[in-house]
């Protein structure tokens, strides 16, 4: 069965992708935007995989649930590299 | 080793890496404080709840579980922050962006730019007027407009900033100002922003410096008078001239009769006493000097007429009216009659539009023109003359075509000067006025006219005129 604090975590991060979709247009202004919505794409699938682990498939999900957040922590840390790069060239 | 311990201390591996890249952007301040303290938490954050997870499979420190489990829900709460805080940035970096646009173009504006409340005091002053004034814009700020008009130019200014509070809320106006370099005319060009009711929340204007064009303006005036002094001065000196060499011409004349009645008679009293062939060598030498006198006071008679003619088309009063050019044309070619007959010529008027002008000076234009193409026909073929005309955008334009002697292109400006004959040799008999006279009747009556003709191939005389009103 799942905790809560998973659900409430998935929920929030749901209405962080609302938001996300509302300033899209900003969003796009940004530098790199494409990593840091992969990014964030990785980080709600590793929290939808940690509710449903809870109803079926425990361990594959859990793992699925694992690899998502690196795959975010490290498409975040090319985006943080490219932040810099993409600055200091002045796009 | 558990796979997902092994998972776990991937990301915590790759959060880190991200943490120290973007401390060395701080660092290089390559991002500002405001995003780098969101991205910190968030990462921060993430690390907690990877280490939550790798202490809780350990069994080391289970109370850190609920650590874990807050850092869970405030972690993508932070996301959002960290994306906002982006966001903010990024608009407040196109807005310095677009004001140092404008900026640049103000501050390297040669013109001035100024804004002012309702009321007619600073909000705004450029560069540019704050070096032309030599003042700083925070002297300039919240002062009034009018303190820099000069004193015997305020009250005027005021009635015409006035204008700004009525539609269309624009005014332009001109006045003196006391700069750094000295008393400068200004032009301004002002208008009044709006709010939503329609009122006047604040106006821009934009001035030029025009010290240097009103300056030439004024010697522009001055010249065009003194120009127009001496033209009637030389008018009247022509005029007065002319006038007073008719009387000894006159004499001249008379005079030159009555020595050539005398000497008929003093021949004829010699003939009866028979002493008559011994003085006659004598006599026919007074006869022919009587002869070149008379020649030369008829020569000088019609000059003088002539110049007469020129100098009154000045001075002389218009009466502008419709003009039939139908009507008018068969007076003329009735009034040539004679000339025409002689050189048997063929002379073909279209349907002439009726232009608006005074009918003597166009009478006058059109019997020279006409007179011209008649003297100057072609003897080697039968002489034609062509008056056309058509009325485009409000201007009459009449052409009159002939097939004569023609004009060289060299002589096209030429012909128009006073005195000036093309061939003063010639069997055509004249003094160069003729065409003159038309130039000038054409200036008053706001006219124009040129020639298209080559030597030997006839001539075509265009002659504009005002058409007539449509009202």
């Amino acid at each position: 069965m799942f905790e809560e604090s998973e659900l409430i975590a998935l929920l929030i991060t749901v209405g962080v992708s609302f938001f996300l979709l509302a300033t899209r247009k900003i969003i796009i202004t940004l530098p790199s935007y494409q990593f840091l919505l992969v990014s964030f794409g990785f980080y709600l699938a590793s929290k939808v995989c940690t509710v449903l682990e809870g109803f079926f498939w425990e361990t594959a999900l859990n793992s699925l649930e694992h690899i998502c957040a690196i795959l975010s922590c490290a498409v975040f840390f090319w985006w943080c590299l490219r932040l810099g790069t993409d600055k200091e060239s002045g796009r | 080793m558990n796979p997902i311990v092994g998972l776990n201390t991937v990301s915590v591996f790759f959060i880190l890496l991200s943490f120290g890249i973007l401390l060395v952007w701080k660092l290089q301040k390559l991002i500002p404080t405001d995003l780098f303290l969101p991205a910190v938490l968030f990462l921060f954050l993430g690390l907690l709840g990877h280490i939550s997870n790798l202490l809780e499979w350990s069994g080391t420190a289970p109370f850190i579980d609920r650590y874990g489990d807050l850092a869970d829900i405030l972690q993508p709460i932070l996301f959002a922050v960290f994306v906002y805080t982006m966001i903010h940035h990024r608009q407040r970096e196109q807005i310095v962006a677009s004001e140092a646009k404008y900026r640049l173009l103000v501050d390297n504006q040669s013109d001035l730019i100024t804004k002012l409340d309702a009321k007619g005091n600073f909000l705004f002053v450029s560069p540019s007027y704050c070096r032309l004034f030599g003042k700083y814009e925070k002297d300039l700020f919240g002062r009034p407009f009018l303190e820099e008009v000069l004193p015997e130019d305020r009250t005027r200014i005021r009635q015409e900033m006035d204008i700004l509070y009525l539609p269309p809320y624009t005014c332009r106006f001109r006045h003196s100002a006391q700069t750094k370099y000295g008393l400068r005319v200004l032009s301004w060009s002002y208008r009044a922003l709006l709010d939503e009711k329609g009122k006047p929340l604040a106006i821009v204007g934009i001035g030029r410096d025009i010290t240097d064009q009103v300056q030439a303006e004024q010697e522009r005036e001055k010249m065009l008078q003194r120009l127009e002094a001496k033209n009637r001065e030389l008018q009247s000196l022509v005029y007065i001239s002319s006038h007073d060499l008719q009387s000894p011409l006159v004499n001249i004349r008379g005079f030159t009769g009555e020595l050539k009645t005398t000497c008929e008679q003093v021949k004829n009293v010699l003939k009866e006493c028979g002493q008559y062939e011994r003085i006659e060598p004598l006599l026919k030498d007074v006869e022919q000097s009587l002869y070149f006198i008379d020649s030369g006071a008829e020569k000088m008679q019609t000059l003088i007429d002539g110049l007469l003619k020129l100098s009154r088309i000045g001075s002389m009063e218009l009466t502008v009216q419709t003009v039939h050019m139908n009507g008018l044309m068969k007076s003329i070619i009735e009034g040539l009659r004679f000339q025409i007959q002689k050189s048997g010529c063929e002379i073909i008027v279209d349907n002439l539009p009726p232009c608006y002008s005074d009918l003597y000076q166009v009478n006058q234009v059109f019997t020279n023109l006409l007179d011209n193409a008649v003297k100057f026909l072609d003897p080697s073929r039968p002489g034609k003359i062509h008056v056309t005309g058509q009325e485009r955008n409000g201007v009459c334009e009449y052409r009159v075509i002939d097939n004569g002697i023609g004009i060289a292109p060299e002589h096209h400006e030429k012909i128009f000067e006073i005195f000036h004959r093309l061939n003063p040799d010639g069997p055509v008999k004249g003094i160069g006025l003729g065409l003159a006279i038309v130039r000038r009747i054409l200036d008053k009556l706001d006219g124009t006219i040129r020639v298209i003709s080559e030597d030997g191939r006839g001539a075509e005389f265009i002659v504009t005129l005002p058409a007539v009103p449509a009202s």
